[in-house]
């Protein structure tokens, strides 16, 4: 396959890839909200067969508007995001975190004892951020060490 | 004396297609070429259908229809994912542990809206040999 072939490959799949994750996104807020076509027609002020065509497989006139229009008649505030994103997203957390870390010097980060070369503790720390800070927390409210 | 075969997947005659997690879509090895001969746009639609079925997040009546029917002797549900009226047949198993689409029939159909009966048969007939482990 030559070069250009294979960048024409990509783009096909980040094109077709997307239409997919837009569509499944619209049918997940639909199960959650319990609507059927007909009722986001009606909360989005628009006809049957426009929601029709957003489904379809040749997914025509789906616009970023309209995208936003069906989500808000659901509740749901779009966001985008990807590969990139979410690792920026992740990094500015993390200095957050350091800074946060720096500034308390009563914050004792638990995760300096682990040994990273450890399987069990690998897996473990900066699993989930969200452990991270809780841990933190606590180290915060029971006066550090 | 021959080695028994330890891949759960040549041991059903199947090859991988997608796997994310703990789920897997796997297909026919003799219907593989006729996926790989859909054209980019179908495949690339069918293989990111597949990965949501993985993750296990929605799919629309366009992508998958989960009832095509039983198949006669082991009753399993004949499921299908589909774009641009192109159809991937199959059935959900347990292949190593590990929850799987089993794709055992295809049907490029270019004119058609509706399922071809004669393939969703043979599907069927597909889907039993499968199920009882031949």
């Amino acid at each position: 396959m030559s070069e250009n072939n294979s960048v024409q490959r990509s783009v096909v799949a980040v094109e077709e890839g997307f239409v997919v994750e837009v569509q499944s996104y619209l049918q997940e807020l639909m199960n959650n909200a319990g609507i059927s076509r007909s009722e986001l027609a009606r909360r989005m002020g628009v006809s049957r067969a426009r929601v029709t065509q957003i489904f379809s497989d040749e997914c025509t006139n789906l616009t970023i508007r309209l995208l936003a229009k069906a989500a808000h008649a659901m509740g749901e505030e779009p966001r985008v995001e990807s590969d990139l994103t979410r690792r920026l997203r992740a990094a500015r957390e993390d200095e957050d975190r350091q800074a946060l870390i720096h500034r308390s010097g009563n914050v004792v980060p638990i995760w300096q004892d682990t040994d990273s070369t450890n399987p069990a503790d690998a897996d473990c720390v900066g699993s989930d951020p969200r452990l991270d800070r809780i841990v933190e927390r606590l180290r915060v409210a029971g006066g550090g060490r | 004396m021959t080695k028994p075969n330890c891949d759960p997947l040549q041991a059903i005659g199947c090859e991988l297609v997608v796997r994310e997690g703990r789920s897997q879509v796997v297909i026919l090895t003799s219907v593989a070429p006729h996926y790989r001969a859909f054209d980019e746009v179908r495949q690339e639609r069918l293989n990111r259908v597949m990965r949501l079925w993985c993750l296990k997040e929605a799919l629309t009546k366009e992508m998958f229809n989960g009832n095509e029917g039983r198949a006669p002797l082991t009753n399993a549900q004949l499921k299908t994912m589909k774009t641009f009226k192109h159809r991937l047949y199959g059935f959900e198993r347990d292949v190593g542990g590990l929850r799987t689409f089993v794709i055992v029939d295809y049907d490029p159909a270019k004119k058609r809206n509706a399922a071809d009966q004669n393939i969703l048969k043979r599907a069927k007939g597909r889907v039993d040999t499968l199920g009882r482990g031949k």
